[in-house]
């Protein structure tokens, strides 16, 4: 039965496209695992900021203790970091070579990216008032995430993180416009919900039969 | 003449083949762990090793022993000689099956 004369072409080209989708398959939910927790920690974090701030009104929508909305913020961050760190390590382990490479590379980058503008934009926060502070950060930290999905869009060669990278820059430049209630609304809705819409993407494209 | 007559026989066996699509998934320059492609293509340790030996005499696959911390650790790639082959197979395929198709419609 597992004579090779009873390959036949179809089946030839079934097993190959099997195998490979089975190799891609695995690395696409991977994916959705580097998406989705980053867009829950921004639909709720920014949302409870947008109760908080209350857009459009002259005070909150809902009475939220005062650190709540940046101590959820930062928590699910801290989660999401994690379950990035653990699935790139866990996929290093698999898979090696220049691809690790060049992940490795690219996760530094966004390390040190933050960790050196963060202080930057704290020494000019000092100067502004309370809303417009939480702004300069909310805006920055999300066009940079914005920019490096678009430089990972270029180094994979990867459509889809290309168009979030695009997506995430042009919504925040909205927000940014409507202000600061209205950025942390269009963040949560628009920024979060797209990343888990790219992590859906991901997992919808991990069996192409 | 049977229509695997000119179908490379290091390729052309549903284990082997099976084993190069799998690693023809990873760039080049990429090479995967021995437990993950046991894992992907569910089969025995030792099922993969003998086939993997068949492939490696072939030198279109690279095994590479190291040590990953203190773990030792083996790594599967396909050489630039076995991705050319694999390709040469595919289009070999892919000439059959339109061969097939133009008798179908003389």
């Amino acid at each position: 039965m597992t004579n090779p004369d009873d390959l036949t072409p179809e089946e030839s080209l079934r097993l190959i496209a099997q195998e490979r989708a089975a190799v891609t398959g695995r690395h696409r939910s991977n994916m959705a695992l580097y998406y989705v927790p980053w867009g829950l920690a921004w639909l709720i974090g920014f949302g409870l900021l947008t109760l908080d701030q209350g857009p459009g009104s002259d005070g909150p929508w809902v009475d939220l203790p005062d650190a709540l909305p940046l101590v959820v913020l930062f928590a699910l961050m801290a989660v999401a970091t994690a379950v990035t760190v653990v699935t790139s390590t866990r996929e290093a382990r698999q898979v090696g070579g220049e691809s690790n490479r060049r992940g490795a590379m690219y996760g530094l980058s966004w390390a040190l990216a933050f960790g050196t503008i963060f202080p930057i934009l704290g020494r000019f926060a000092d100067h502004l008032p309370e809303d417009q502070r939480g702004l300069l950060f909310g805006s920055v930290s999300v066009a940079l995430s914005g920019v490096f999905y678009l430089a990972g869009g270029a180094i994979w060669l990867d459509w889809g993180m290309f168009v979030l990278g695009g997506w995430l820059l042009v919504v925040n430049l909205a927000g940014v416009l409507a202000g600061p209630g209205w950025h942390s609304l269009i963040i949560a809705v628009a920024g979060g919900g797209g990343l888990v819409a790219a992590g859906l993407v991901a997992l919808a494209r991990r069996s192409p039969s | 003449m049977t229509p695997s007559a000119d179908l490379d026989p290091v390729i052309h066996a549903q284990a082997r083949l099976r084993v190069v699509a799998a690693l023809s998934a990873l760039p080049p320059g990429d090479h995967m762990t021995f437990p993950y492609l046991q894992k992907v293509l569910d089969m025995t340790a030792g099922n993969l090793s003998v086939h993997l030996g068949k492939l490696e005499e072939a030198r279109y696959v690279e095994i590479t022993k190291t040590h990953q911390g203190r773990r030792p650790v083996t790594y599967v790639a396909l050489t630039s000689r076995g991705r050319a082959a694999f390709d040469d197979y595919t289009a070999a395929i892919r000439a059959l099956l339109d061969g097939a198709a133009v008798t179908e419609h003389p």
